[in-house]
């Protein structure tokens, strides 16, 4: 049976953010869609590693601390962050630069400008 | 050398770093000067590893010591031999053409450093989560070279390339995910072992982690629905940079897919008929690319569609999984970034002499620039395939695997998409050669181009037709590759 755990809203959200750049016309809001499109992975990669009252996996004094969470998910996930901000910034940078220029946000009215 | 794989990855990062560094010192053009020097040490680290490679060992370095299962380990072996050989070649001719140009400051040998380094860290890596950072790592930078003119068309193209690769990549993480939750291992080795376990128990979850991967190498590549920012990225570009592009970036993309593909799949869904999508894809980009280019009016675009086409030839090769299909499409990858890495430096010269963009504006450029025309010409030559160039040998290769399987449908469309490419370069030879006088655009005052950027537009055809004459020069180095492909 599928639990409304952080796999499916993962999924989910992955979802909700592709709907949104393939809909959305703002080109800051296609940005965010696509960070929210990020977050969900990122959801879901950490929740595979998720047990129900689990510890952090660090051994202290031979102490084994059980149940742990599994600890790579998480380290995984610490660099996927730090690409998806790498990401959203240069994306808004280069928005920035397009509404500088054309004085638009919009996608369709980039696309008619363009061809003129 | 048993650290030559990460040497072969961290100089050139390093040196990335130490071009900004020049700024304080007194050197002229210190910037280049670091790049280039970077570039042949690594070339030199990767030669020691020749003579074992090619005798078909493999050579494993543990990052911070940890053993494979734990820790990231990088390798090369035959078929990473073959594509770092490629890089190395075509990375030092596009630093050589930048040379040329005066505009390219540290800046710009910066990112491409960056770059040409993650490349090399795609090619050598045996982690699968190691393999995405590359790839992101390479994406940042290709989208700020992009925009390295700061034009207004430029900035929006590179938005395009953003916003789908992107979109698309998430899919890749999503499928190390499943990996992940079905091995609990990133080790590229531990996956493909247990693999075959995993189709026999539950094949529906195999097949989706394949179309996620697929989607997701089929955007780096340029396959068929996934195309559309490669005309307007590669046409907006720098000269140099839409080199990298093509030559380097969609070959990368490819390399990934026949890595993770045959290692992963080669057992389970390869056997059962799954490569006749990727055959289906190959053939529907050829067929549509070639059209598309027959059409185009600006000739960068002309080429980053034609670029498109010679992909699905490739992608052919690479779906019909056997020794000659694979071999044909190795050599395929490896003629095809020479030709249009040439092709895209020859195009930049002739735009920045003439000032014109659009192939009907070319008439008689062959009397302002004869060397340039017939290096053109040779190298378009190559691209549709006549015999005495290297073009020839690779979709030689490729028909005849198709043949052995009797499926003459590919066969036609293989021999439409050739056509097709052939129409579409002589339109822009025929433009060339036209009796018309030369018109220089008006007001426009020609750039100096210097002897660096002839330079590498002669060496480009010059191995096309040494590599057309001797194709053993290189089938002796995809031999390994094969062995590494189909053990």
């Amino acid at each position: 049976m599928i639990g409304f755990n952080g796999i499916t809203v993962g999924i989910i959200i992955i979802l909700l953010g592709l709907f949104g750049v393939l809909t959305k016309r703002n080109t800051i809001k296609i940005i965010m869609c696509l960070y929210v499109m990020n977050s969900g992975v990122i959801l879901f990669f950490v929740s595979l590693g998720y047990v129900v009252s689990g510890q952090a996996a660090i051994f202290d004094h031979g102490r084994t601390l059980l149940p742990m969470v599994d600890p790579l998910p998480q380290a995984v996930m610490l660099t996927s962050i730090v690409i998806g901000l790498v990401i959203t910034s240069l994306a808004l940078a280069l928005a920035l630069k397009i509404y500088e220029e054309y004085k638009t946000l919009d996608v369709k009215d980039l696309i008619n400008k363009q061809n003129d | 050398m048993i650290n030559a794989p990460i040497l072969i990855i961290s100089i050139p990062l390093l040196a990335a770093f130490l071009t900004h560094l020049t700024k304080y010192t007194k050197v002229k053009r210190g910037a280049e000067l670091v790049a280039i020097f970077a570039w042949l040490a690594s070339a030199f680290v990767l030669s020691t590893t020749a003579r074992s490679v090619l005798a078909g060992q493999v050579i494993k370095y543990n990052l911070g010591g940890w053993p494979a299962p734990f820790g990231i380990s990088l390798q090369v072996d035959g078929l990473s031999f073959f594509f770092a050989v490629l890089v190395m070649l075509v990375g030092l001719l596009i630093l050589i053409y930048s040379l040329g140009i005066y505009l390219y400051a540290r800046r710009f040998y910066s990112l491409l450093m960056i770059a040409l380094s993650s490349i090399l860290g795609i090619i050598l890596t045996r982690d699968i989560f190691n393999l995405y950072v590359f790839f992101e790592m390479l994406a940042v930078a290709s989208y700020v070279l992009i925009t390295y003119k700061h034009k207004p068309r430029t900035i929006i193209a590179s938005f395009k390339y953003l916003v789908m690769t992107e979109a698309t990549w998430v899919f890749f993480l999503l499928s190390i995910a499943i990996l992940y939750s079905l091995t609990g291992s990133l080790n590229m080795d531990v996956i493909a072992v247990q693999i075959p376990g995993i189709y026999q128990a539950n094949p529906q979850i195999v097949y989706v982690v394949f179309s996620l991967m697929m989607i997701s190498f089929g955007i780096k590549c340029g396959m068929f629905p996934l195309h559309t920012w490669i005309p307007e990225a590669h046409s907006q570009a720098p000269t140099p940079v839409s080199g990298l592009l093509s030559g380097l970036i969609l070959k990368v993309g490819l390399y990934a897919m026949l890595r993770i593909f045959y290692l992963f799949f080669g057992a389970t869904l390869l056997t059962h008929g799954v490569g006749n999508v990727i055959i289906f894809f190959g053939i529907v980009s050829l067929i549509f690319a070639s059209a598309m280019a027959l059409v185009q009016i600006e000739i960068k675009r002309m080429l980053a569609y034609s670029s498109i086409s010679q992909i699905g030839f490739i992608l052919i090769g690479v779906g019909l999984g056997t020794q000659l299909g694979l071999q044909g499409a190795l050599f395929h990858i490896f003629n095809h970034a020479l030709i249009k890495t040439g092709l895209f430096f020859c195009a930049g010269i002739i735009i920045s002499q003439t000032g014109f963009w659009k192939i009907h504006q070319m008439k008689g450029v062959w009397q302002q620039m004869p060397g340039l025309t017939i290096t053109f010409c040779l190298l378009s030559l190559a691209a549709i395939g006549i015999p005495p160039l290297n073009g020839f040998v690779s979709k030689l290769f490729v028909i005849q695997a198709v043949l052995l399987k009797h499926n003459y449908l590919i066969i036609f469309c293989l021999f439409l998409g050739i056509l097709l490419t052939a129409a579409c370069y002589f339109r822009v030879i025929q433009m060339f050669f036209s009796p018309e006088e030369f018109h220089h655009k008006h007001d426009f005052r020609p750039n100096p181009v210097g002897h660096f950027e002839h330079l590498t537009v002669y060496a480009f055809a010059f191995l096309c037709l040494l590599i057309g004459i001797f194709p053993a020069l290189v089938i002796n180095l995809i031999q390994p590759a094969l062995k590494v492909l189909l053990p």
